[in-house]
């Protein structure tokens, strides 16, 4: 459910931020920094580039609030500008490919077993990083910020068919990524 | 009531994995039932879970103090607008292109001023001999005889 403004605790906050309240301004930071930050964090890999994307998705809202509609609630949208800043970072990093194509792949990380747990969660971090930007988004908005189906296909701008194409691709890039790992974890053979 | 098959559990757990809260609310009680119902459906579900369970193991990013302090201020930071007054001041396009202009005029006229020697001694009593001495050409050749105060030159 991508919820509505009725249900939305959100929507009284945004008259009054397009007004210039900083009061409601900063409840709105209050409510969504961290998870922002966190989906930020997951989608561009590391904590000062994600802090920006905050940053930048923060400042657009205190400039931009007039221009949100009760059409989404404002968690999504909040997350739909944070994702396009992320974009705009992932961009700007690699001017000469469309992040949106690309799949990376570090010869350094194929299937390994018998790793610490640090490793493990490094050896995941790197799996995630290497997907392409839509399946790396669907993957984080759903698994790791427990976003809903159609909420997450609200904020990346798909039908929850193609959302729910984009986790299952995911899914299966990650679990070839990882293959050796997770043999370990369940305690089988890989 | 939903027509739920296995294909379409199959194809939940491909998507969302393992944890049914994930799953959309619609179809959820549906396929909870068949899974429930269904051995092979189990053991794919104890797949999935085990590898959301290995996706888990990437820690969630810590919270930033800082970062909200930063946030909050964004207010009072936005509160005056460069880019007004530099509209009225530029009208032509991006004021940077000015600006560098000027950063840049100022940078030469600084380096000519380095490299420009200061003038000597000798040059200025030259200077001073041209403008108060009758018969120039003696008085440069006092200069550069070595006697040359202004006395002298007079």
């Amino acid at each position: 459910m991508t919820g509505t403004p009725e249900d939305d605790p959100d929507a009284s906050l945004m008259p009054r931020i397009a007004e210039g309240d900083p009061l409601a301004y900063r409840a709105l930071v209050d409510r969504h920094a961290d998870r922002l930050l966190a989906f930020a964090e997951r989608l561009v890999g590391d904590r000062a580039s994600a802090e920006d994307v905050v940053q930048d998705a923060y400042l657009a809202v205190w400039r931009t609030a007039a221009r949100w509609t009760p059409a989404a609630k404002v968690s999504t949208w909040l997350y739909r500008i944070a994702r396009n800043a992320a974009l705009d970072r992932l961009r700007r990093r690699r001017p000469t490919v469309d992040p949106e194509m690309v799949t990376l792949i570090d010869p350094a990380d194929g299937p390994e077993r018998g790793l610490s747990r640090s490793q493990t969660s490094a050896a995941v971090r790197r799996a995630i990083d290497a997907l392409p930007e839509r399946q790396r988004a669907a993957i984080v908005l759903v698994h790791y910020e427990r976003r809903s189906g159609s909420e997450a296909a609200d904020i990346l701008g798909v039908s929850v068919e193609a959302l729910e194409s984009l986790l299952a691709r995911g899914r299966r890039a990650l679990r070839a990524a990882l293959e050796g790992r997770r043999a370990d974890l369940i305690g089988g053979e890989p | 009531m939903t027509d739920m098959t296995t294909d379409r559990v199959r194809a939940l757990l491909a998507a969302y994995g393992a944890d049914t809260g994930r799953w959309p609310a619609a179809e959820r009680a549906a396929a909870e039932r068949l899974l429930a119902e269904d051995q092979a459906l189990a053991a794919e579900l104890a797949e999935a879970r085990a590898f959301d369970n290995l996706l888990d193991e990437l820690p969630a990013p810590a919270p930033s103090r800082a970062l909200r302090v930063a946030l909050k201020d964004i207010p009072d930071r936005a509160r005056f607008d460069w880019s007004a007054p530099l509209a009225w001041l530029w009208p032509f396009g991006a004021p940077w292109r000015p600006a560098a202009g000027l950063v840049a005029a100022a940078v030469l006229g600084i380096v000519v001023g380095i490299a420009t020697p200061e003038p000597t001694t000798a040059d200025s009593a030259v200077a001073t001999a041209f403008t108060y001495d009758d018969d120039p050409i003696a008085s440069v050749a006092a200069v550069a005889s070595g006697a040359g105060s202004l006395e002298t030159l007079r």
